[in-house]
């Protein structure tokens, strides 16, 4: 059984900005105000091919 | 393929509320330099019409974004998001396997501007075109979200 991605102590933690997570979604590798250096401190610790994301207001609920 | 959902938390009048989202992890990729993937964290949305990406990442992938098709999308209560509409490759891996993959061509709006700063979404949203008409789609909430090509 997949379990959820717990993303709730990132997302209270880094309110702004790129955030990029092992390709697994488990862990936090880098954070940066740009989508270009989170992928630069991503590859430094020798993670190629994070998941990236920007922080989002999750507060809000969403209809679309 | 089956992925989970996301886990978040708000707290509305200071109650905590714990809230299971359908992010996922999708590649896109310039189909003319096909080795580089920025792997998103999307919101997989049947309600959307079309994929939007954040500018951010066309340019990250070589997109003279601003030179795609200019395009309007009107969300919940007539707001309006500008980007521009471009061919990009999707690639899904299998949580489970990432040597099973499912990969494809599509058109993506890259936003003109960042999103809205009040979505609660402000990387991608993945809608009927880019993702769901090249996918069989099962949401089992809150377990996980079954994604398949169409032939499986």
């Amino acid at each position: 059984m997949a379990r959820p991605i717990n993303l709730s102590k990132i997302l209270a933690r880094y309110k702004k900005g790129w955030i990029a997570l092992t390709p697994d979604n488990k862990k936090l590798v880098a954070t940066a105000n740009s989508l270009k250096d989170v992928l630069e401190k991503s590859n430094k610790k020798g993670i190629s091919n994070p998941t990236v994301f920007k922080s989002a207001p999750v507060n809000n609920l969403f209809a679309g | 393929m089956e992925f989970p959902y996301a886990k978040v938390l708000d707290f509305p009048k200071h109650q905590k509320r714990t809230r299971i989202l359908p992010w996922i992890r999708v590649g896109i990729f310039n189909p003319k330099s096909p080795l580089k993937i920025v792997f998103t964290l999307g919101l997989v949305d049947s309600g959307a019409d079309i994929s939007i990406v954040d500018r951010e990442i066309g340019k990250e992938l070589g997109y003279e974004t601003a030179k795609g098709i200019p395009e309007k999308i009107i969300g919940l209560g007539g707001a309006k998001t500008y980007g521009f509409g471009h061919k990009v490759g999707f690639l899904l891996e299998d949580p489970d396997d990432n040597s099973n993959t499912i990969k494809y061509f599509d058109y993506v709006i890259f936003t003109k501007n960042t999103f809205p700063s009040t979505m609660p979404q402000q990387t991608a949203i993945y809608g009927t075109i880019g993702f769901f008409r090249h996918l069989m789609v099962t949401f089992v909430y809150p377990k996980s979200i079954i994604i398949d090509p169409p032939s499986s």
